[in-house]
């Protein structure tokens, strides 16, 4: 199912400048992007990519540069800092995010909470409240969209992402999940009918059948998926076979 | 940044950020929607800055594409809805280039004529192909389809061109 990687280093090199230029189309893209991550050694492929992306950059000199406004940082500054909950972005979907906004802070909230389980801190790389408050944070910005998954057999449980394309940021949040699925969690991202690309694997509470992972801009990388699957195939899986949940996410 | 340092985020941004509303007003023609971009930028680095390796060209190279790529989502996005972008600033054209020996005495002015001499120095088909692509953010079969020009030939002149710029910038 997985789709290999039919690209050589020459063919790769030949695109490297419109891929470092970005002016690909997706599926050009998206090969590309396969054959740089692919494990077999490469001809010179990385350097010729970092080279057009250096020139790309240095075009941007032509355009005088421009301070943006005073308020710009602010706003960054908003975003990172330790601040009250809600205080950066207004919270217009609690309607659309509906009862999952409640299950999710729940989640949340108990995964940074609870002692012990160092799998647990999957969302908190940075402290609990910092990321608690970065995954409330996510739930009421602007542009953030619920997409629910849909079980693919009985007692698959149930999940749900949040995310916000124009911020590339995404956050995975289920429940209910089954037992023994505890280390076999996969989430796969889906480009085209056979194109399995895994994204994370899902760090899981199992006693609770919990389970949540902060996905940071991973999702968008290359492209988006058109559609995601949670599996149950362990972390040396190619593709994936014992599929839990699938979410159309376009 | 990568230890989680807002002090050295804002050092970055003091450093970049101009650059990134440059070329996201360039791109955008809407100094709303850049500095949203600027902003979406350096919150991006803020979450992805462990990942950073320090490719050539060092932090500016990766904000640049940073900026370029997500004005790129909103220029794409705007078309696929139909909905343009409402342009209010000014926008200067690429070409034609100022006299780069009266730039002025700064890296940045000295970097402006540099790489405003290399695009000078591309034949004009080529020129007008990084144009697009690069501040209109258009993909190679968008500008073949605006241009009338085979996809072939718009790849040939993209690669040809930025084979040249290598060597001039």
């Amino acid at each position: 199912m997985s789709a290999p990687d039919d690209m050589t280093c020459e063919e790769f090199k030949e695109m490297a400048p419109a891929y470092g230029l970005a002016v690909l189309d997706d599926a050009e893209r998206t090969a590309c992007a396969r054959h740089l991550a692919g494990s077999g050694s490469h001809r010179g492929c990385p350097d010729a990519v970092e080279e057009a992306r250096h020139v790309s950059a240095r075009l941007s000199a032509v355009v005088p540069a421009r301070a943006p406004s005073p308020r710009v940082w602010r706003a960054i500054e908003a975003r990172i800092a330790d601040v009250p909950i809600g205080a950066v972005a207004p919270r217009p979907r609690m309607r659309e995010l509906g009862g999952w906004f409640v299950a999710a802070a729940a989640i949340a909230i108990y995964l940074l909470s609870a002692p012990g389980a160092t799998h647990r801190r999957a969302m908190a790389p940075k402290g609990g409240p910092s990321a608690a408050r970065e995954a409330l944070g996510l739930m009421t910005a602007p542009g953030t969209r619920v997409v629910p998954f849909r079980a693919r057999k009985a007692g698959a449980g149930r999940a749900t992402l949040i995310v916000n394309p124009a911020q590339h940021r995404a956050l995975l949040l289920a429940d209910q999940m089954p037992p023994g699925a505890a280390e076999r969690l996969r989430l796969w991202g889906m480009r085209g009918p056979d194109v399995p690309t895994p994204i994370a694997p899902v760090p899981l509470v199992a006693s609770e059948g919990i389970a949540a992972a902060d996905l940071g801009s991973s999702l968008f990388e290359p492209t988006p998926p058109d559609h995601l699957v949670l599996s149950a195939d362990g972390p040396g899986a190619t593709s994936p076979s014992d599929v839990l949940l699938t979410a159309e996410t376009r | 940044v990568a230890a989680g340092d807002p002090a050295a985020l804002r050092t970055l941004y003091d450093d970049h950020a101009p650059r990134a509303m440059a070329i996201a007003l360039r791109m955008l023609h809407n100094p709303q929607e850049a500095e949203d971009v600027v902003q979406d930028t350096f919150l991006e680095i803020w979450r992805r800055a462990r990942r950073f390796e320090g490719a050539r060209g060092g932090a500016a190279a990766w904000v640049v594409s940073i900026a370029r790529t997500r004005a790129i989502d909103r220029l794409r996005a705007s078309r696929t809805s139909g909905v343009a972008l409402e342009g209010t600033a000014a926008t200067e054209d690429l070409m034609p280039m100022a006299d780069p020996s009266l730039a002025g005495q700064t890296q940045g002015r000295r970097d402006q004529a540099r790489v405003t001499t290399a695009l000078a120095a591309l034949p004009a088909e080529q020129r007008e192909t990084i144009e697009l692509a690069y501040f209109e953010g258009l993909s190679e079969a968008e500008i073949a389809a605006q241009t009338g020009t085979p996809l072939g030939v718009v790849k040939m002149r993209v690669n040809r061109a930025m084979k040249r710029l290598t060597e001039l910038v």
